[in-house]
């Protein structure tokens, strides 16, 4: 079944992706660490993965019509 | 001496003196620059139980062997002091361009002691240092301090200024530099006031020498390609800390109408991308390549911030969830000479006094006009401002509300719910200042990051650790948005010095540092009881999001700190051992 899937990128991420927010359609068990490669994104320039509002480890798999959002390293506060 | 001025100015205000030293060569070896340095002169130089506010005190402006250097993110000046809101040691940092000048007219430091007689302003332009009369600038707001003075003097004139705050010696009154940054806790702008020093105006024209050049340079160029500008730093230009907003709001630590909560339904009026719609530039510290200030424009309001401290205690903390009365807020605390942080904690306390009926201020959460009012009675102590001008410690041991009064060691708490970030709750008790968002930062990690927030294992040597790394940071003195390591730390000062400084050696440093602060406070009366959190966060439980039904217990907590004493090699009433004082060198 077909996965439908609204990615947000922060900070210094949209250099990985188009302005806005990104459409994916997605086949099977597609987890978060997926999204990750399919983008090119390295783990490493990753801190909270969101999904729905909440937080997430890289393996929680999707679902149709979820809302992803992926945030960059903070340093400092 | 390379990297270094080898030149202390000294001023003392009572006799007018000014005079000129050498650094204690041993100090500077031993502790560096910067936070570190300086609080070893100070340490030194001062008896216990002097007032903060007394002419014994000192005011001691410090650089490190980085500032006016090739070295990115070098930009910041220390600034330490006893605490005016306390008693405890306080450090503070200020960015923009200020420790620059004050290394290019051919100083490391500047020990203010004494007090004068009437208002007067520090000069400084290169080997020509007078004190001159602010007469005509007392009352008046940073903003024109420093328009004024610039006037006098060039725009080219870095100028450290108080507002009316420091002047009537509120004990979280700030200091403002080049309009918008500030060195903002502990009540260091009142330190200034007390001793009749409206500002300080530098011009500096020199250089500073460095040890070996063309190798600096080249390790310079490529940790800035390599180290700096990577999706580990550049959230820093993209967004700056406005982006810890969203990240607070979804790990359930943005503090929420006096930390009653973790998250705030109206968030995203104070988000990121509620700033970048009125954001008319991004502004930089000397040298630095992150520019991490969002300048704003929205109608008649204009600032460099809010930062994340702002939006969240003075922002959502107080009910407020519109970005304009922030900024508006955050331009009326810059001006006064008010650090946003306290202010913003002290009126949200008031606030839930008022709603719980424990005293009535007159101030409900959310309540704009009446929360827009008060930083300007605070800031000259009229009416309910002087009692909100007590702090959140003074004004809960006056009228009640103990249990709901967020400070540890009477310093208000910054943005961060400590019931979904364990070890942020040890930082801030353990932090040299009280509750202190600079001396380690576990919240990357911990709530955004991995970690576990809700267990204490590990949480010992987590914040240890970053303790260390920010004494030796901010020793050197480095900006905590670049994310580098202590290898790199290391190299870039070995060659700033001309001689070789291992990373194991900073690590050693940050770890006296941080001591030394601690031996200060120890001598100050300080000890295990101070290290501890409000009653808040060990009876009740968070209401909603990820943190819903989450509290830190305290029989945790306690065992958390005991952990954290036996790490430290410190006794059971937060002591250094003597044994641990004699390998840091400190006995």
């Amino acid at each position: 079944m077909e996965k439908r899937i609204k990615v947000e990128l922060r900070g210094p991420l949209i250099r990985y992706g188009p302005a806005g927010s990104i459409l994916l359609s997605l086949e099977g068990n597609t987890t978060v660490a997926n999204v990750l490669d399919l983008l090119r994104i390295p783990e490493d320039s990753t801190s909270m993965l969101v999904v729905n509002g909440k937080k997430v480890n890289p393996l929680a798999i999707l679902e149709d019509r979820d809302h992803l959002v992926l945030y960059p390293p903070i340093a400092g506060g | 001496m390379y990297s270094y001025c080898n030149c202390l100015l000294r001023i003392n205000l009572t006799t007018g003196l000014i005079t000129k030293e050498e650094l204690q060569g041993e100090w500077v070896k031993q502790f560096i620059g910067g936070k570190g340095l300086g609080m070893k002169y100070l340490y030194e130089e001062l008896v216990p139980g002097i007032d903060p506010l007394g002419p014994e005190n000192r005011f001691i402006l410090m650089t490190g062997p980085f500032t006016g250097t090739i070295v990115p993110c070098s930009g910041k000046l220390s600034i330490v002091t006893k605490s005016p809101a306390n008693g405890t040691l306080l450090d503070c940092s200020i960015g923009g361009s200020v420790a620059g000048a004050l290394k290019y007219a051919g100083y490391d430091a500047v020990i203010i002691q004494g007090k004068a007689a009437s208002p007067v302003y520090l000069r400084i332009e290169n080997s020509q240092v007078s004190l001159e009369s602010a007469e005509n600038l007392w009352g008046k707001g940073t903003r024109e301090t420093e328009f004024q003075l610039r006037a006098l003097y060039g725009p080219e004139a870095k100028v450290l200024s108080i507002g009316p705050a420091g002047e009537n010696l509120v004990s979280f009154a700030c200091i403002s530099s080049e309009l918008y940054r500030q060195a903002g806790r502990g009540g260091v702008g009142s330190v200034m006031g007390s001793k009749n020093l409206k500002a300080v105006v530098i011009k500096g024209t020199g250089d500073v020498k460095v040890a070996d050049l063309a190798g600096l340079l080249k390790l310079v160029h490529h940790g800035l390609h390599n180290d700096l500008l990577t999706d580990t730093n550049l959230w820093a230009y993209t967004d700056g800390t406005p982006m810890l907003v969203e990240l607070s709001q979804t790990a359930g630590i943005l503090p929420t109408k006096n930390f009653q909560s973790g998250n705030f339904q109206e968030y995203e009026g104070l988000n990121s991308a509620s700033i970048q719609k009125i954001r008319k530039a991004k502004k930089a510290c000397l040298s630095c390549g992150l520019g991490c200030g969002n300048f704003l424009k929205s109608g008649e309001n204009e600032v460099e911030g809010p930062e994340y401290e702002t939006l969240s205690v003075a922002g959502s903390n107080c009910g407020i969830g519109d970005l304009k009365a922030v900024m508006k807020f955050n331009a009326l605390c810059d001006d006064l000479g008010l650090d946003t942080i306290s202010t913003g904690g002290v009126i949200a306390f008031a606030m839930e006094s008022t709603e719980k009926g424990t005293h009535d201020f007159g101030l409900g959460f959310g309540e704009i006009d009446k929360y827009l009012e008060m930083p300007k009675l605070i800031a000259y102590r009229q009416g309910l401002g002087n009692e909100l001008a007590l702090g959140v410690k003074g004004i809960s041991e006056k009228y009640g509300g103990k249990d709901f009064a967020m400070h540890t060691k009477g310093l208000e708490f910054p943005g961060y719910e400590p019931r979904g970030s364990w070890a942020m709750g040890l930082a801030y008790a353990t932090a040299p200042r009280g509750a202190c968002h600079m001396s380690a930062w576990p919240v990357a990690e911990e709530a955004y990051g991995e970690r576990d927030p809700f267990t204490i294992e590990g949480k010992a040597e987590f914040v240890i650790g970053l303790q260390h790394y920010n004494a030796i940071k901010f020793s050197l003195i480095l900006c905590d948005f670049w994310a580098l390591s202590f290898d790199l730390m290391a190299e870039m000062l070995s060659l700033a010095l001309g001689r070789e400084v291992s990373a194991q050696q900073l690590e050693k440093t940050g770890e006296a540092v941080f001591n030394l602060a601690r031996q200060f406070n120890v001598r100050e009366g300080y000890g295990r009881l101070d290290d501890s959190l409000p009653p808040r966060i060990f009876q009740d439980t968070l209401p909603s999001g990820a943190t819903e039904g989450r509290y830190l217990p305290k029989n945790q907590f306690k065992e958390m700190l005991n952990q954290y004493y036996q790490l430290r090699g410190w006794d059971n009433n937060g002591v250094p051992t003597l044994g641990k004082l004699d390998e840091l060198g400190l006995g």
